[in-house]
């Protein structure tokens, strides 16, 4: 499996990133299994999960048909069901720890508790031959993987007796239901995979993300990028080198004309004066092909809180179902993380960790104190 | 949750814009609600954002972006320019 998981996917150590959202209490009795995963899994392993599950909810309506659940933000866990039966599939706690082994628990509950087992099993070899192996097969066809038939429908979803949709779960799900790449228009979402590296692990980032933000001004991307390589430098060399090959000359995406913005990364010679304010620097495509060691050195200082930060222009419709909208000119902003997967994952791992814990101390004091009433 | 918290003290300082602030605001309580950090008050301050992201200030916001785009795509390039003076009819129509 290890081979599997290294072969043509990134991945990276199951303790990134941050989001983690702890174990919901087992409320009855379902069936638990565990799939050792050897340590390693892309962080991106649950949002891809979701975003199948969307993908399949909307090509097939059939009510067996396996949908995502609630906010599938969360780096340990996702959740999906189809009617009352509900799969969840979590980091195991312990393996967050210092072993080096991830545990990935199946927890299936609700439904016919006759087909628990069987459930649980053809979950877990979901897991073991489609999802980690990424077969390029499943990404056009998600639905004949999830397509777990013989499900009975009993009742409502919500696993609070009586809950009627009223309970804060339920509330806080319909309010942050978000976007996967098939509410896209088909010309954007052609423009996303373009101007991804690893175009099926981009999805929506920011406050564009979530339903909710009806009139996004701009399509806001994300992507974790993992380099394999055996140094920090030797990981900034192929990541420059990629960036150059996918950059360079980009001008047209699945019949759309694709316009250049610029691209951020590293700072100018000013900061490097003691005291003086960061200046970032901005990269035209020229600029990217002609100075490879200066873009290496960029790559390296960062932007923000990313690796690098794209922007792009392209004359597309923004929704699927919403075409009265039409926003002519999109800026497609995507981030890296650059993380290499030899020799680069303790660093990686503290460095992520370290911010998550100052971060929380400093929200800790600002309610104590600055903002007790936010 | 860094940036987040940066974009909320520049929205409401130095660069003042209320929508923008809004959107912040929104993604703060998301972020925590979501890992079950004082659910019941994030909560309450999702129900009260979200009609402000549908209203018709949110829209209006949208055009401002757009224009937003437009300024900056005159400004990376002579090319680039003429793209984006090709895209004002439709502004003019959207933000009608």
């Amino acid at each position: 499996m290890f081979e599997r998981l290294v072969q043509d996917e990134f991945v990276l150590p199951s303790c990134l990133p941050v989001a983690h959202s702890a174990e919901e209490v087992l409320r009855e009795a379902g069936k638990v299994l565990y799939l050792d995963v050897g340590g390693l899994l892309s962080p991106n392993f649950f949002p891809a999960l979701a975003q199948k599950m969307y993908s399949c909810q909307i090509t097939n309506d059939s009510e067996s048909t396996w949908k995502p659940g609630p906010p599938q933000v969360f780096r340990n866990r996702g959740h999906f069901h189809a009617g009352t039966c509900s799969v969840s599939i979590s980091l195991f706690p312990v393996s967050l720890c210092r072993s080096s082994k991830s545990l990935l628990r199946i927890v299936v509950q609700g439904g016919n508790e006759l087909k628990y087992e069987e459930v649980a099993q053809k979950v877990k070899h979901l897991l073991e031959n489609d999802i980690f192996g990424f077969n390029p097969g499943c990404e056009t066809d998600p639905a004949s993987i999830f397509q777990l038939k013989a499900i009975p429908i009993t009742s409502a979803l919500c696993m609070n007796v009586g809950c009627q949709q009223t309970c804060s779960l339920c509330r806080l799900r319909a309010l942050l239901e978000e976007r996967f790449l098939p509410d896209l228009d088909s010309a954007l979402r052609s423009v996303v995979q373009r101007a991804a590296i690893f175009g099926r692990h981009t999805r929506p980032a920011g406050s564009f993300r979530f339903k909710a933000m009806k009139y996004p001004g701009d399509v806001d991307l994300e992507e974790y990028l993992a380099i394999d390589a055996n140094s920090r430098d030797e990981a900034l060399t192929e990541l420059c080198r990629t960036i150059q090959t996918q950059y360079g000359n980009i001008t047209r995406a699945g019949g759309v004309e694709v316009f250049f913005g610029g691209f951020k990364a590293g700072f100018g010679p000013a900061s490097e004066c003691s005291g003086a304010k960061k200046e970032y620097l901005s990269w035209t495509q020229q600029n990217i092909c002609s100075s490879t060691e200066a873009l290496e050195k960029a790559l390296g200082e960062g932007h923000h809180t990313w690796t690098a930060k794209l922007d792009m222009f392209a004359k597309v419709n923004l929704f699927l179902k919403i075409p009265k909208r039409h926003l002519a000119i999109l800026r497609l902003p995507m981030s890296c993380e650059l993380v290499g997967s030899k020799g680069l994952n303790l660093s990686s791992r503290s460095a992520t960790r370290r911010i998550f814990c100052s971060q929380l101390r400093r929200i800790w004091r600002s309610f104590q104190a600055r903002n007790p009433m936010q | 949750m860094q940036s987040v918290e940066k974009n909320l003290e520049k929205f409401s300082g130095e660069e003042p814009n209320a929508m923008k602030y809004v959107k912040r605001l929104w993604e703060r309580s998301a972020y925590l609600a979501e890992r079950g950090f004082d659910l019941e008050w994030n909560l309450s301050i999702l129900e009260a954002l979200r009609p402000l992201l549908g209203h018709w200030v949110a829209e209006l916001n949208q055009v401002a972006a757009h224009v937003e785009t437009i300024i900056n795509m005159m400004q990376s390039s002579h090319e680039l320019f003429e793209h984006a003076c090709a895209d004002l009819p439709i502004l003019r129509r959207t933000a009608a």
